[in-house]
């Protein structure tokens, strides 16, 4: 099996001694580590389930921060951050709240290094509440680990009308590297008019991506409101330059609909667009026009896993459930969930993803022909399992063969996925139920030690108003009979905005746990 | 509101809520105290339910408190400020009350399925 884990987890020895590189500190550069999205941090030497289980692991640090945090934080080891108070070499907990803040803070003492801000937020916007009271920045930024630049994308407000622009700020001072660009796109629809975007009907929502030397971000609505206006968007931006690539993904390009109502959003509750290693795009499309007629494969392509080429120019593969036209009925978004690309496996269908919705089923695709639309049925897939209600997204692991980490519903299910002779998924076990509200699915990564002490960890949704706590879980990755057993709850902060959901992604690197939420950021660990 | 040539689900629910498949006895119908003591037009409100019957542009949903409320969603339709209505389906409707306790609807979103998790309304 070959992995290839692309920008996102990088070493840096700290020293080199005779026995070779001691310590490696990973770096997080991406959502769930990795332009594939596993979720897996596979060099976790601290956290183990023995001392997780014990007393011994618990809460160190809380940080205060300005708001609610939408975003994943990201780890940089062995940063010299140059300037305000905290000069120095500092291993860096990068956190981008809805507040427009990015915060640079010391991931072992929790002290803040730097705290710029980028300008005021946009309040509710369109008067949508399925969001915080602010929406500024909504998807989690991007490292290029190389260049030590960040990539973020701001929400706010200029000259009275709300605004995307998008920054390349200097991990050690987070000052802006280049002008930020402001985000703007055209693409032409089916009746040869141009549609322009326009910020105040889109929601950068999913995580942002590197590759082929681009950043990309993916947009979609607030609400679904103003769906008359608001399409799914994919746009790509040369790293280094910010100039825009010269092509653009428009998921719905007719002129008209029976109701008006457009959207093919892509969301995927901040789940990452994903890269396999030839740098083609994967991602998931919510709804369009609830009449269900509108799908036609090409100038729209709501509902679906979607294959694109790396210069946005071409929908490379696409797979659509053949109950497109319920979905949309239903408002049953198959883009609420995010699309994991399994690293290369042996067999005829090396090439896997999995992807699951609204409705639960996840489906596992074969990322090189990915089914196509067959109208009535049956749907060309691989396999196809249920996880309970998803907006969520899977994280992936590899112990005797490759592992599937859902998380639709309340439980962890742990899947083991053969390919050869032939492709089978069977469920390995189930972790107890989760205290955890809002629509259904939460958040989660893994950690290990090689192919030892795997530990799935997830952060759950808020049940109650007050206090609206939200948790932090661990469970053994090696399942005891069929259960998958809990070492570890403990509350890891609020989520009192209970009318957006809180897509929370643990984060393990370097023996800590980070866990942000509104207006906190908590750091877990060995005592 | 266009309308479609094609009878989807969603179509079809609208049918069967329309024709009083999905509406409650008419009996349980109460005011909400809003409704009861009208107010002003400026009063904005913002009303958690449950949908549990569409007639035309006036959805009848089911307050927490198992309350009936009147909700007319036209202007929240033609405004773009409402999203796909179900029956069954949990809402947040943000409005005001007219002079007869019906709930004028400026913008409808999709609400958290569980009471639990809505804020008090206003």
């Amino acid at each position: 099996m070959s992995y290839r884990f692309s920008v996102s987890v990088a070493f840096v020895c700290a020293a080199v001694l005779s026995a070779g590189c001691e310590k490696e500190r990973i770096a997080v550069t991406t959502y769930h580590y990795d332009n594939l999205r596993t979720g897996w941090d596979r060099h976790e030497e601290h956290l183990k389930p023995h001392n997780v289980q014990s007393a011994k692991f618990k809460m160190l640090h809380s940080v205060v921060l300005d708001d609610q945090v939408d975003t994943q934080p990201l780890i940089m080891p062995h940063i010299k951050i140059t300037a305000g108070s905290g000069a120095g070499e500092h291993e860096v907990v990068y956190v981008a709240t809805e507040g427009n803040t990015v915060y640079a803070i010391d991931a072992k003492s929790g002290t803040i290094l730097l705290s710029p801000n980028f300008g005021p937020p946009v309040a509710t916007p369109l008067g949508c509440s399925n969001n915080g009271p602010n929406v500024g920045i909504d998807g989690t930024p991007v490292i290029d680990h190389e260049s030590k630049t960040m990539y973020v994308i701001v929400y706010t407000i200029e000259a009275g009308n709300p605004v995307y622009r998008l920054h390349a700020l200097d991990l050690a001072n987070l000052a802006d590297k280049l002008p930020p660009v402001l985000v703007s796109a055209s693409h032409q629809l089916s009746d040869h008019t141009t549609f322009n975007f326009d910020a105040r009907y889109q929601r950068q929502r999913p995580a942002l991506l590197i590759a082929n030397g681009n950043v990309y971000a993916g947009f979609g609505s607030f609400c679904d409101f103003a769906a008359n206006h608001s399409r799914g968007w994919l746009l790509g931006w040369k790293t280094g330059t910010l100039t825009p690539l010269p092509a653009n993904q428009l998921d719905d390009t007719q002129a008209t609909s029976p109701n008006s109502f457009f959207l093919s959003s892509i969301w995927m509750s901040g789940y990452g667009v994903a890269s396999d290693s030839s740098g083609n795009l994967f991602f998931i499309t919510g709804n369009s026009d609830y009449s269900g007629t509108t799908y036609d494969g090409v100038t729209n392509i709501q509902e679906s896993v979607v294959k694109l080429s790396g210069d946005l120019s071409t929908v490379l593969s696409l797979f659509t459930p053949s109950d497109q036209a319920s979905l949309e009925a239903a408002d049953n978004d198959y883009g609420s969930g995010g699309a994991l690309l399994l690293p290369d496996l042996s067999g005829t269908t090396p090439h896997l993803t999995a992807a699951a919705g609204k409705d639960g089923r996840m489906f596992i695709l074969n990322r090189d022909s990915l089914g196509g639309y067959t109208p009535g049925g049956p749907d060309k897939f691989v396999g196809k399992v249920d996880i309970g209600a998803c907006w969520c997204g899977p994280s992936y692991f590899s112990h005797d063969g490759p592992r599937i980490v859902s998380s639709g519903g309340t439980n962890v299910n742990l899947w083991k996925v053969q390919t050869t002779p032939s492709f089978s998924i069977t469920n390995e076990g189930s972790s107890p139920a989760l205290s955890s509200g809002q629509d259904g699915g939460f958040f989660t990564a893994v950690s290990s030690d090689g192919d030892d002490d795997i530990i799935i960890w997830a952060v759950s949704r808020p049940t109650n108003n007050s206090p609206a706590d939200v948790s932090l879980y661990a469970f053994d990755g090696k399942p005891s009979g069929s259960t998958l057993t809990q070492l570890f709850s403990g509350v890891a902060g609020t989520w009192p905005n209970t009318g957006g959901n809180s897509n929370i992604v643990p984060v393990v690197a370097n023996g800590k746990v980070f866990v942000a939420t509104n207006k906190q950021l908590s750091i877990f660990g060995l005592q | 509101m266009k309308k479609s040539s094609a009878f989807t689900l969603a179509h079809a629910i609208l049918f069967f809520a329309a024709a009083g498949f999905f509406t409650p006895a008419l009996s349980c119908f109460a005011r909400t105290p809003q409704a009861a003591a009208p107010q002003s037009k400026e009063t904005q409100r913002a009303v958690y339910g449950t949908i549990r019957s569409i007639d035309a542009s006036t959805l009848t949903i089911e307050t927490r408190d198992k309350k009936m409320v009147k909700v007319n969603t036209k202007a929240a339709i033609e405004s773009r400020r409402a999203g796909v209505l179900i029956v069954g389906r949990t809402v947040l409707v943000h409005g005001s009350y007219d002079a007869k306790g019906m709930l004028q609807a400026s913008a409808i979103q999709r609400a958290k399925a569980s009471p639990t998790l809505w804020p008090e309304d206003k």
